[in-house]
């Protein structure tokens, strides 16, 4: 187990450097620059200046070589070219705990009732329950999210009044956002448990419990669930990856300062040091969730374990 | 076992969630509580401001960023020398602020400002260097001000800002602790209109020093001497202004704090304004807007911005090198029909280059000089002097035989939308066939200066107020708009009145000058200058409404919230 690990840590590193390179090379040859991006032209001098003073009148080659020398060494992604004097780094721990914060909140909610869900759909099957729940996954699939956080917002604090437009900091501005984001993860972990469990109770063990006189309860708890949530862990650990980075356009609608602003608005700034700082964030992110995964499968499933050990 | 504690897990988390959610609403009934109690004097007790910014300040270092909300925050949190504030008619005035008094020398190159006696937010007194501190560190090369060019009327600044004179050889000096002189390289007469820049507002060396490169980043790490003091900046969400009880003019400002709510979903601050969240909101959107005139809580007012949309000519395309076919395509839009249609009605009309609400000397340049494209419609027939053209330049006379192409420098639906408005327009007042290219911003910037556009589509917003700021931009030397066309007498014109005093005189310059070049030579097309409709509510009294103006919330207070 160890070797192993060690060996997927080391084509971590691989990764994330081939990914850092891409990102930085593919981000120069975007035309245009943190300044041509602004609305208007600015004299010559002045661009000059600016150049001089974030070091991008120099070579990408060099540029690059500066970049990852100042990574490796300091662990320092930069200054910001768009918000003058902000340390990315700093940009990036302080944001993405926001968008943890909700994303963990939304997840949350959208597991539990997702696996709920998909559970009485399946033992349910094609009663009204089934189709009950499959006709809101279907909704939270395809109704776009900003059109379900428009509604939320327009009804329960424009109409309602009941709870604040915008705004972080409490628990109650975390509400509605998080209602908005959890109707992706509702829609998907029903599904993905309603086939799962339909798969399960055809299996021979289920007869031979049910045989046994194992109550029903027991028989979902035990033989079912625990079977049925295995699959659902895989497309759990991207997405835990995926709640840090932020839901850019929620917090657009909900003022809330996650990280998917500076995820999505450094691109359309080109704020080159944002760009490749949110994506060694994410892609670090990214590469871990899929190690602890594959881990914690081996934990969970002994058919796994045992084959790994044996290799 | 496992599987036990997993369904544990899940169901605590649910608990939790719903849990907690259950217990919200109590916070909600606190705003209530909030409500001002009136005093004796009509005001009410509490006096505060919700507002919206509508993105995140970059920095609050007035030498750096360049964006209109930490403008917007910097006005309220520093004193510049001057303010431009407004009248009871929404006209704008200048008046002091950080000087207490100027005066300059005969032919207006050594200004002297008296500086006001106040205090830094930390009680440290406000001195003459502080000001000469900030506009040296803002011309200074290393400093990198996007602004920094605003400058160049001030002695050397154009040869500081480009490293070959040391930032002693500057034209700004404190004579002594509340003396600031300012020598110009020559007689400006709209330099008054910069000393409200934030360029030229006060730093203090000593905290500048202290935070270096994070100057300016967070509340902690800037001083202040305005009517109000950052109390909170929450990047992305919300700033707090808090009153500054070290003010020079404290006794004027009512206002104890002001919520700077960052929103940029429109939207979210539509939903925030009529619930009541906001007190102030610019709603553009027709459905919303009609909404809100119904609104009898909220005032409507309707402000011109001094910006003007255009179209501009590449002069050394093939077809557009003739002055005649730019005049049809001038006058081939319906400017009336484009304001109601395609911009719902907000924004008005342009026949002028200079846009409205600008000012020379008192009285604003737009009333007394009639938009010059008006008479080229009233005089010529768009088709005719295209046929005009087109035989002048010895090709088919028929308009179907032409195809250009209009570059839009954006990817956006509504550009979209607009592009096949002017394909239409131009197709049916003109008989030609218009091709629509959409390109991302900085590709259509680029495209203009390597020449590759033959119509582009911009808008430009006027940095000071005076109609320089938009005239000079179609100097010869000037790459702000890439036409491609220059014209000695336009050139001499603009210098002219760079350096001439009187009003009146000024006046006439920058009329011949717009004659040339939107009459004789028609290499720009403008459009609509933008229209702003700002909802208040009628608890809000005295908060500036002019796009220039730079009084922030010092004056505000509520009355009947």
């Amino acid at each position: 187990m160890g070797r192993y690990i060690l060996k997927r840590v080391g084509l971590m590193l691989l990764t994330l450097w081939i990914i850092i390179t891409l990102t930085f090379l593919l981000m120069h040859s975007i035309p245009g620059d943190p300044l041509a991006n602004m609305a208007r032209k600015l004299p010559e001098q002045i661009q000059q200046n600016y150049y001089q003073r974030y070091g991008l009148d120099k070579p990408v080659v060099v540029q690059y070589g500066i970049f990852m020398k100042n990574l490796i060494t300091k662990g320092d992604l930069g200054e910001s070219l768009v918000y003058p004097g902000r340390s990315v780094t700093e940009t990036i721990s302080k944001n993405s705990k926001v968008s943890g914060r909700l994303g963990i909140q939304a997840l949350a909610m959208g597991v539990t009732i997702g696996i709920t869900l998909g559970i009485i759909a399946a033992l349910n099957r094609n009663r009204w329950p089934d189709f009950l729940v499959m006709f809101i996954a279907i909704l939270g699939v395809s109704i776009p999210l900003f059109i379900i956080a428009a509604l939320l917002q327009y009804f329960f604090t424009a109409k309602l009044e009941l709870l604040p437009t915008t705004g972080w900091g409490k628990f109650k501005h975390t509400i509605l956002p998080s209602i908005a984001m959890c109707f992706g993860s509702i829609a998907t972990y029903a599904r993905y448990m309603r086939s799962n469990v339909l798969e399960i109770v055809n299996q021979d063990y289920i007869l031979t419990a049910k045989a046994k006189g194992v109550s029903e309860f027991n028989i979902i708890r035990k033989h079912i669930f625990r079977n049925a949530i295995l699959p659902a862990l895989t497309i759990l650990g991207p997405q835990i990856a995926g709640i840090f980075t932020g839901a850019f356009v929620i917090e657009r609608i909900f003022g809330i300062p996650g990280l998917g602003f500076y995820y999505i608005n450094s691109i359309n700034d080109r704020d080159y040091t944002m760009i490749i700082g949110t994506t060694v964030f994410f892609a670090s992110l990214f590469i871990i969730s899929q190690l602890v995964v594959d881990i914690l499968y081996g934990v969970v499933d002994p058919r796994i374990r045992v084959s790994k050990n044996s290799r | 076992m496992k599987g036990k504690m997993f369904l544990a897990i899940l169901l605590s988390l649910l608990l939790a969630v719903v849990g907690l959610v259950g217990c919200s609403s109590e916070d909600v009934s606190n705003n209530v509580a909030d409500e001002g109690l009136q005093e004796s004097s009509g005001i009410d007790r509490e006096q505060y401001l919700n507002l919206v910014l509508e993105a995140e300040p970059t920095t609050l270092d007035p030498s750096k960023g360049s964006d209109m909300y930490s403008n917007r925050v910097l006005n309220n949190v520093l004193e510049p020398l001057t303010r431009l504030e407004e009248d009871e008619n929404q006209s704008n005035y200048l008046a002091a602020a950080g000087a207490e008094s100027w005066e300059h020398n005969e032919d207006g190159t050594v200004w002297t400002f008296k500086i006001r006696p106040n205090k830094w937010s930390d009680g440290v007194p406000v001195r003459a260097q502080d000001y000469e501190y900030g506009i040296k560190r803002s011309v200074a090369q290393e400093t990198a001000s996007p602004y920094a060019y605003l400058l160049e009327p001030i002695k050397n600044a154009s040869k500081v800002n480009s490293g070959e004179l040391s930032i002693d050889e500057l034209g700004v000096r404190s004579l002594d602790d509340e003396t600031l002189e300012i020598t110009l390289e020559a007689p400006t007469p709209y330099f008054l209109a910069l000393t409200y820049q934030r360029v030229m507002m006060p730093q203090r060396e000593d905290v500048v020093a202290l935070h270096g490169d994070s100057y300016g980043t967070q509340i902690d790490k800037i001083v202040y001497n305005g009517p109000f003091v950052l109390g909170t900046w929450v990047h992305n969400s919300e700033l707090i202004l808090n009153k500054n009880h070290n003010y020079w003019d404290a006794e004027t400002v009512s206002l104890d704090n002001v919520n700077l709510k960052i929103i940029q979903d429109e939207n979210a601050v539509y939903n925030s304004l009529s619930n009541g969240s906001i007190d102030i909101a610019i709603a553009n959107n027709p459905d919303w807007r009609q909404r809100f005139i119904n609104n009898d809580k909220l005032n409507h007012f309707e402000v011109v911005r001094p910006s003007t949309f255009f179209m501009f000519f590449n002069t050394r395309d093939d077809v557009f090198q003739n002055v005649n076919i730019r005049k049809a395509f001038s006058i081939g839009l319906d400017r009336e029909e484009m304001a109601n249609v395609i911009f719902h009605g907000v924004n008005t009309p342009a026949y002028g280059w200079v846009a409205p609400s600008i000012t020379i000397g008192d009285d604003e340049y737009r009333s007394l000089v009639p938009g010059p494209v008006k008479r080229i419609a009233e005089e010529n027939d768009p088709k005719e002097l295209l046929i005009k053209g087109l035989q002048e330049l010895g090709r088919s006379t028929d308009p179907a035989d032409l195809t250009i192409k209009v570059t839009l420098g954006s990817t956006d639906q509504w550009f979209r939308n607009y592009g096949e408005y002017i394909q239409q327009m131009y197709n049916r007042n003109l008989g030609v066939n218009v091709e629509i290219e959409q390109v991302e911003w900085p590709v259509f910037s680029q495209m203009a200066s390597r020449g590759e556009v033959q119509i582009g589509y911009m808008g430009w917003g006027a940095e000071f107020n005076d109609p320089a700021s938009l005239m000079s931009l179609m100097t010869s030397t000037s790459t702000a708009i890439e036409t491609g066309w220059s014209d000695e007498r336009y050139d001499e014109l603009i210098a002219l009145a760079a350096s001439e005093m009187d009003p009146a005189k000024r006046l006439e310059y920058f009329r011949e000058a717009e004659e040339i070049l939107l009459y004789e030579a028609s290499v720009l097309v403008p459009t609509v200058h933008p229209r702003i409709n700002i909802f208040r509510y009628k608890y809000v009294n005295d908060i500036g409404v002019t796009p220039l103006g730079t009084s922030g919330y010092k004056y505000g207070y509520t009355q009947g919230r």
